[in-house]
């Protein structure tokens, strides 16, 4: 009746190969969305939102149903890897990355969306390219759309159930992550892990929300000087 | 010498502007006009900001736009020193930082062998951010930053707007001084007659996106004409002189200008130097003979050459030959009316020392 290291532990590796996989994603395509006024990107925006009101288990539904070595993408996985993306740690991860998107890409939208248009002009009348403008202008300024970002994504991931439940099933060491062990604890009747798994996930969200919260205040924006 | 050809068609919502113009790329060119008159949309043109619907846009040899043939160069490209009239300073970074951005990104154009930090006050705001600077420190840092990318030439487009008062003329002084330590050409965009007048050689004015006068800065201030000359509170006249000799017991200097001697306040320059000296239209009164005792040191005779009524207002402007010159005043119209003032009048033209402004 011991903590559920080996639970925490995957859970805490999917939740950054998530958030790092995510981060990525999330630049170019809140990019585009925060700087686009073409007419569709509310298509996209809301389709990137969905999972954010979807009940997890349409997405763990419809991904089973992708993911199953029938389909076309998981008979594509199963031929090159040799393994079944379902009930697999690459399954969880990239279904994390589908019911995570909003949660990394909303808060880049917004702190892209704030950055100065007027201090982009400067830099380009300075020499600077593109990529040296996002790079050494608008990365900076937009460093807490990337810790909200980032830590959303993470503990969001890590506060997923059902979709993991569904396509992931509970393999110690593969797919059995910290919501699915207390579950099962419960399920087990062993309150007693049930407490400690409960207690560990709880601290871990207090913090991770408490850190957001605080350095948002400390890195609070200077009024832009000259503008 | 390089010249710049700006021939370009721009139309968007209740705004059209047409300029067709090629320029020698030396000294200062002044653009003025009232806001929506086009003059920023001209830079950002220039600077590659923006683009015309069609046109061309050419400096010397190189075609930096051309609608025709599909040209475009973008304008990190141009090398061109935009500095705005907000600053634009990038808040994440201190006046160090931001000047380092500048410095790094100077292409393979020489840097100006120029002490510029210094010269423009910089070094004990090295460490400061942005935010802690105040609208006259932030003007400077930008126009550092500007310099120290060592661009081809500068564009300024109403740098002293964000300035108060009280700065402004310094700020106004330090950046004619920088203009002309560094010899780039300028274009400076301002709606303010009297801040062109000190930075510049030459004038555009630009009403609703159209070029309507052109030419010396002088010859533009003594047009009667032109309704945005004329609007302006402080239109007056620029006169080029030269220092006779200096009253060091008085403080005052005398020049020669047009012929005639002028006293202004001041001990300024040496015997001979050539300068620009400005009167404004307000404070030149008339009189029909010279006037004894009186407290006015300058008293210049002159010929009444045009007299236009300032429309809604009690005023007239009167342009007055002064040798080959000409200087323009202010007065109401019932001082005109009094005085019988006509095209041809002799009159007088007095001017306090006091209100003659060396520049």
């Amino acid at each position: 009746m011991t903590l559920d290291w080996g639970a925490l532990a995957l859970t805490a590796q999917l939740a950054t190969i998530t958030t790092v996989i995510l981060l990525a994603l999330a630049t170019p395509l809140a990019w585009w969305l925060a700087r686009s006024n073409r007419s569709w990107v509310g298509w996209i925006e809301t389709v990137v939102a969905l999972p954010l009101v979807l009940p997890p288990t349409v997405i763990g539904f419809y991904l089973l149903v992708l993911l199953a070595p029938e389909s076309s993408v998981g008979a594509w996985w199963y031929a090159t890897t040799g393994e079944s993306l379902l009930f697999s740690f690459e399954g969880l991860v990239l279904a994390s990355l589908i019911y995570s998107l909003p949660f990394a890409v909303q808060p880049l939208q917004t702190a892209f969306g704030s950055v100065n248009n007027n201090l982009l002009e400067a830099a380009t009348t300075l020499g600077a390219s593109f990529p040296d403008r996002f790079l050494r202008i608008v990365l900076p300024l937009s460093r807490r759309g990337y810790l909200t970002a980032a830590v959303l994504t993470f503990a969001h991931t890590v506060g997923e159930f059902g979709i993991v439940l569904m396509i992931g099933g509970n393999i110690p060491g593969e797919t059995r992550v910290a919501s699915i062990a207390l579950y099962e604890s419960v399920e087990t009747l062993e309150y007693g892990s049930a407490h400690q798994m409960a207690l560990a996930l709880l601290g871990f969200s207090f913090l991770v929300l408490l850190f957001v919260y605080v350095s948002n205040r400390v890195w609070a924006p200077k009024s832009e000087g000259g503008l | 010498m390089v010249s710049l050809t700006m021939s370009v068609k721009l139309a968007r919502d209740y705004f059209r502007l047409s300029i067709d113009e090629t320029v020698p790329l030396a000294g200062t060119l002044g653009i003025l006009g009232p806001s929506g008159a086009g003059k920023t949309t001209l830079l950002r043109l220039l600077a590659g900001l923006d683009c015309p619907d069609d046109g061309r846009i050419a400096v010397g040899t190189t075609t930096w736009f051309d609608g025709e043939q599909g040209v475009y160069c973008p304008p990190h490209k141009r090398g061109v020193g935009h500095v705005f009239q907000d600053a634009r300073l990038f808040p994440h970074l201190s006046v160090a930082g931001n000047l380092r951005f500048a410095e790094q990104r100077r292409g393979g154009r020489r840097p100006l062998d120029l002490d510029i930090s210094g010269m423009l006050g910089l070094v004990p705001l090295m460490h400061r951010m942005p935010h802690t600077l105040s609208g006259g420190e932030r003007q400077r840092v930008a126009l550092g930053r500007t310099l120290l990318n060592a661009p081809e030439f500068l564009l300024l487009d109403e740098p002293f707007s964000a300035i108060d008062g009280e700065h402004r003329l310094e700020i106004l002084s330090l950046m004619r001084d920088m203009i002309a330590a560094t010899g780039l050409p300028t274009i400076v965009v301002s709606h303010n007659l009297s801040e062109l007048s000190y930075l510049a050689d030459r004038l555009w004015v630009l009403r609703a996106g159209q070029m309507v006068a052109q030419g010396p800065v002088a010859d533009v201030m003594n047009r009667l004409d032109l309704q945005e000359v004329s609007a302006q509170a402080d239109a007056g006249s620029v006169l080029q002189a030269t220092v006779r000799d200096h009253d060091l017991h008085y403080q005052l200097t005398r020049l020669v200008c047009a012929g005639e001697m002028l006293t202004v306040a001041g001990a300024i320059g040496s015997r001979g130097d050539l300068m620009r000296v400005r009167v404004y239209a307000k404070d030149v009164a008339l009189a029909l003979t010279k006037p004894v005792d009186s407290s006015i040191r300058n008293v210049l005779p002159t010929e009444v050459r045009a007299i236009v009524q300032l429309p809604g207002t009690p005023y007239v402007d009167v342009l007055l030959g002064v040798g080959d010159t000409a200087l323009r005043a202010r007065i109401t119209k019932a001082s005109a009316d009094d005085l019988g003032l006509e095209t041809g009048t002799r009159a007088y033209a007095l001017l306090k020392a006091v209100s003659v402004e060396t520049a």
